[in-house]
């Protein structure tokens, strides 16, 4: 176990070096932050320009090993650098990472949980009512665009709040701001503001995994020790359920551990049209803004997501498969 | 006006509704009610675009229009600018002011003695005089924006106490009331180190009706409370949250009740949706800025100013402009001057000659200057060139590109090709407009009631450098006299206000034969508020008092408390 671990650790641990070094230079090269400036109307002294990039390690003018070193040198030390307006990338990244998980957390697990049930459910029912209409939803919902799902259950929102005249579901922000009341009250507007988030986040989760599981779970629903189960006696549900459940299940975590790494970029209209403040807007807005070290430190988040996430696979499938362990 | 007027008359070939009269739309709307009448207290939230990092509004990185917003209710300014561009002393801050203007010109004001910053201190010359060190651009080190005035100032001075402030001006400066506006502490703009960063992700010390509550960074939230150390009128609500989303959520969170107020995008989708809101309503008036296409006068078609004047009445302003409104329900109009609004004094119709649609006289203009079809309706060419503009606009801005192409049908007709070119909009400007490498563009400017000064840069001539080189700095459709700049110049310096003026128009007059910029239309500020709240909306041009925003009914005040 402890040679397996170590041996996939410095594996992901140089992938991750060359990812954050290719994002920097890609970043560096492809963006310019000195629009911000000159697109002031007027814009500010040309000098004055100059000093703020230099600073900031900014300037397209100094030469791009230059950058990349101080900016190295930096990241080394937990310090990815300022923002155009000279704000402080890490601490932004932090928060934003935060804002993120709040948002993600409870719909990547719902979506999971919820997708594999649903897959063992339908698998079980092979060509059932339960398995027919499961099928049909989810390719609908899968085939349905984030932003649509997003914007969509935010205007029936809206509509179900209008109609009663209440506030009942919240349509943007994690929490009402300036909300005074006991911890209840606190709580119950978190999740009135959570609650469509989810759904959003959940929904293609539950469609995806489902297809995902329910075909694994097929698959060995033909193999020999389910055969055999059924041939002891066991019904074809508690055949599948007690021995194919658990195998099927070794790709399902690889899938899911990728899958919700994957979630954080994704996230990002689900961020937009609720107004959470997460990851994935500040990408978006970044690249907008050419600001070249926040947009090297989400893809260096990125990056180390979907190694951590393949490690954690790894150990999972390690766990839950012991033919893994041969290895 | 009257010319507008006539207009509209004589043209029948636009299609939608007639323009009316500019000067007869408001110039306001905020729901005015007197103080005596809201209720006391509540929370008022307000949508704004961005969280910004750096607070200090007199920074290249604070430039920006939601810094100025959140400091209204903040930080000094010793003149109120009314919402057709006058300036008026703020007796919160000033008490008295007196302009001498022989032999130099010397502005005295007298301070209110009670105004102090949060920190206890009173606020003084000291504050002002360090301001002028710090923005006049003499020393370096001081990160600042280049705004037009401190380096006319010879020096600040004490004058009969510690109240009173001497400025006295090497030159005149006619826009002295535009100067200080956001007022900082000695402490922040003595030392550059201070000036640079100490409003960075903060906003230290304040001297307003409200006062910092807290800044959150993660739900990117600002709050400002009731200051009650505040020497005028206390403000009638308990807080002001500003709150940062896209504009897709703002428009959201408005229809759901978590914002009450936000400036809406001039954009039909976002018009539609919001004015249906319950309980809330979109305040229209007009907005402090005009719309306009800059032509590039060294670019080797447009070099020449018969071609720019017939790209001037080769495009129907009115057609854009009801274009542009056509959704919004905002009567179209199109603007004759390059400095003043309509709805502002001195304002005159000086396009003369060039603001009329008028495709025969463009024609006659090109065949004048060498540009010739080779058949009707065909491309022009002179030498084996054909007549071919660059217009940009910026990538995924429906508006930009409808107008673009618009722009194109229209000059086609006279036998002009125009080529639209998408470009990223954060290079728009630095990697395109400021370097020359276009023909048109089209982008807006937003002033704040100092013509002159605020748009110096736009028309002012190339400096020739050493080397012989033409600077253009910002003057980016490079055109440009020794009689424009005279005639600004006069503008800056002619402190009676009908000469000034007079200096502008003459000003406005020489753009429009130098064929430098089409102005199309002054543009309407939408501003989304709940309809029991007063004293708040489209200002124009005018800063809102945002002590005395407040709810007319007693439900309002509390439904926003906690």
């Amino acid at each position: 176990m402890v040679r397996f671990l170590l041996r996939r650790l410095v594996g992901k641990a140089l992938l991750l070096v060359v990812a954050a070094s290719c994002a920097h230079l890609l970043a560096a090269t492809a963006l310019d932050p000195r629009g911000n400036y000159e697109g002031q109307r007027p814009p500010p002294p040309a000098e004055t320009v100059d000093a703020l990039l230099d600073e900031y390690n900014l300037n397209p003018d100094t030469p791009l090993a230059e950058r990349y070193l101080v900016w190295a040198s930096g990241v080394v030390t937990g310090d990815f650098g300022r923002s155009w307006d000279g704000s402080d990338v890490t601490a932004q990244l932090v928060r934003r990472v935060g804002v993120s998980l709040r948002l993600l957390a409870l719909g990547a697990a719902l979506g999971a949980l919820g997708g594999v049930l649903l897959g063992a459910l339908a698998a079980s029912r092979h060509r059932g009512g339960l398995d027919r209409t499961s099928v049909a939803v989810s390719l609908l919902v899968i085939s349905t665009p984030a932003v649509v799902v997003a914007v969509s259950l935010q205007s029936a929102a809206l509509w179900v709040n209008q109609v009663t005249g209440s506030e009942l579901l919240r349509a943007t922000g994690e929490f009402t701001p300036g909300l005074n009341g006991g911890p209840v009250a606190q709580v119950m507007d978190r999740a009135r503001h959570l609650l469509l988030p989810t759904l959003t986040v959940a929904l293609p989760q539950i469609a995806l995994f489902s297809r995902y599981q329910r075909n694994l779970m097929l698959d060995e629903a033909g193999s020999d020790y389910v055969r055999t189960a059924r041939a002891k006696g066991l019904t074809k549900r508690a055949a599948l359920f007690r021995h194919g459940l658990r195998t099927a299940l070794g790709p399902a975590v690889t899938y899911f551990g990728y899958s919700s790494a994957l979630l954080f970029a994704s996230a990002v209209f689900t961020e937009k049209v609720f107004g959470w403040h997460g990851v994935g807007e500040y990408l978006l807005d970044s690249v907008g803004r050419g600001d070249v070290h926040a947009v090297a430190a989400v893809c260096c988040f990125g990056a180390l997501c979907v190694v951590t996430a393949g490690l954690l696979a790894d150990i999972g499938r390690f766990l839950v498969d012991p033919r893994t362990r041969v290895l | 006006m009257a010319l507008v007027v006539a207009l509209s008359g004589c043209d029948s070939q636009v299609p939608g509704p007639p323009l009316v009269d500019p000067a007869a739309l408001p110039s306001a709307e905020i729901n005015p009610v007197e103080r005596g009448q809201l209720a006391d207290g509540g929370t008022l939230r307000w949508g704004i675009n961005e969280l910004p990092a750096q607070w200090n509004p007199h920074h290249p990185a604070g430039n920006l229009s939601t810094v100025s917003t959140v400091l209204r209710g903040l930080l000094p300014a010793p003149f109120h600018i009314d919402e057709t561009g006058r300036a008026h002393p703020d007796p919160d801050y000033v008490t008295d002011v007196q302009v001498v203007t022989d032999p130099t010109q010397v502005v005295t004001l007298t301070l209110e003695p009670r105004a102090r910053w949060s920190t206890g201190a009173p606020i003084t010359w000291r504050d002002y005089a360090a301001m002028v060190d710090a923005l006049s651009g003499s020393d370096p080190d001081y990160q600042v924006l280049g705004e037009v005035g401190y380096s006319r100032i010879a020096d600040v001075r004490a004058g009969a106490d510690d109240h009173e402030v001497v400025i006295t001006f090497d030159e005149p400066f006619a826009d002295y009331a535009a100067l200080f506006q956001n007022l900082l502490p000695a402490d922040y703009s003595a030392d550059p180190e201070a000036f640079n960063s100490g409003y960075l992700d903060r906003i230290p010390v304040t001297a307003g009706p409200f006062a910092l509550d807290a800044i959150d960074p993660s739900a990117q939230t600002v709050t400002l409370a009731r200051d009650d150390s505040w020497w005028g009128e206390p403000a009638k609500l308990d807080r002001i949250v500003f709150r940062s989303l896209s504009p897709d959520a703002l428009d959201a969170a408005f229809l759901d009740g978590g914002i009450d107020v936000y400036a809406v995008a001039v954009d039909a989708a976002s018009y539609q949706r919001v004015k249906t809101a319950s309980g809330g309503e979109v305040r229209a008036a007009l907005a402090p800025d005009y719309r306009h296409i800059t032509l590039n006068g060294q670019s080797p078609a447009l070099s020449d100013v018969d071609v720019r004047h017939a790209v001037f009445l080769g495009i129907d302003r009115e057609a854009i402009a009801n274009s542009a409104f056509s959704a919004i329900d905002w009567p179209s109009s199109v603007l004759g001057n390059h400095f003043l609004a309509p709805n502002q004094k001195g304002y005159v119709d000086n396009s003369g000659k060039w603001g009329t649609y008028d495709p025969e006289r463009a024609a006659e203009l090109l065949d004048g200057a060498g540009w010739r079809a080779p058949e009707p309706g065909a491309v022009r060419t002179r030498q084996g060139q054909s007549l071919t503009l660059r217009f940009l606009v910026p990538q995924g801005f429906a508006p930009a590109q409808n107008e673009a192409e618009l722009v194109q049908a229209m000059l086609a007709e006279i036998g002009i090709e125009v080529r639209i070119e998408a470009v990223p909009g954060d290079q728009l400007f630095g990697g395109y407009v400021l370097p020359g490498d276009y023909d048109m563009v089209a982008f807006v400017n937003s002033g704040g009631g100092f013509p002159a000064s605020e748009f110096l840069y736009q028309w002012s001539n190339a400096v020739t450098t050493p080397d012989g080189q033409d600077k253009w700095g910002s003057n980016v459709a490079r055109i440009g006299s020794p009689e424009i700049d005279g005639a600004l110049a006069g503008a800056l310096e002619e402190l009676e206000p009908d000469a000034a003026l007079r200096r502008l128009n003459e000003a406005d007059r020489l753009l429009w034969e130098a064929g430098h910029t089409l102005p199309l239309y002054q543009r309407p500020e939408l501003v989304a508020t709940r309809t029991d709240l007063a004293n708040v909306g489209a200002s124009g041009f005018g800063g809102l008092d945002y002590a005395d925003i407040g709810y007319t009914t007693d439900d309002g005040a509390s439904a926003g408390a906690p």
